[in-house]
């Protein structure tokens, strides 16, 4: 709480609740994703796709 | 319920010839947002530093001046490659002339969810007094 009723010499940080939505490609597995809260951040990872990552291919030669 | 609409503003990055700045550690800078407020007792003071921790924050009070830096671990962001960047990742870093009569040495801080709060009670002589009037 941000001490109510008392005189302001500055108020410049935001209030309220916070809503963001973001798009990403099909590449990424939403169903694996994982959220952590810390220090005031919000962290998402989403991995990849198996069949989305880079796969080396080897080059057979003759 | 509707979410509400958020304003968003840009951090400000601080500029290297911001007045009294030293730069002590490499990396941006950007001032956070405060909110300050004065009751009786003193001042309290309310800044947003998320992703700095309670042993990378120094709070200094010095000649009427007073000194918030906070420093972020940039570990996480290490051997990634940025697609997408808005929220800048930087230390933060801002100062304020104290006009109040604090008592340097009554100064309370402590950081919870990245909200640094510091509280900076009044030096006794600068409270205001209730005189009590005698009859007679």
């Amino acid at each position: 709480m941000t001490g109510d009723g008392q005189g302001y010499h500055r108020r410049e940080r935001a209030q309220g609740e916070f809503t963001r939505s973001l798009q990403l490609p099909d590449d990424f597995d939403l169903t694996k994703a994982e959220a952590n809260y810390s220090k005031g951040m919000l962290t998402v990872r989403v991995p990849k796709r198996e069949e989305a990552k880079p796969r080396p291919i080897s080059v057979q030669s003759k | 319920m509707a979410p509400l609409e958020i304003e968003t503003h840009e951090k400000q990055e601080v500029q290297n010839q911001d007045k009294g700045r030293e730069q002590t550690r490499p990396g941006r800078y950007f001032h956070p947002d405060v909110d300050i407020c004065e009751s009786e007792d003193g001042l309290r003071l309310w800044a947003d530093m998320p992703g700095v921790d309670e042993k990378d924050v120094e709070v200094t009070l010095k000649d009427g001046m007073l000194t918030i830096e906070g420093v972020v671990s940039t570990d996480l962001y290490r051997n990634l490659r940025p697609v997408y960047t808005e929220y800048n990742v930087g230390n933060y870093y801002r100062q304020f002339a104290v006009n109040e009569d604090i008592d340097a040495h009554r100064i309370e801080a402590r950081i919870r969810n990245g909200v640094l709060e510091l509280s900076l009670p009044k030096a006794e002589r600068a409270r205001p007094h209730r005189i009590e009037i005698k009859a007679g």
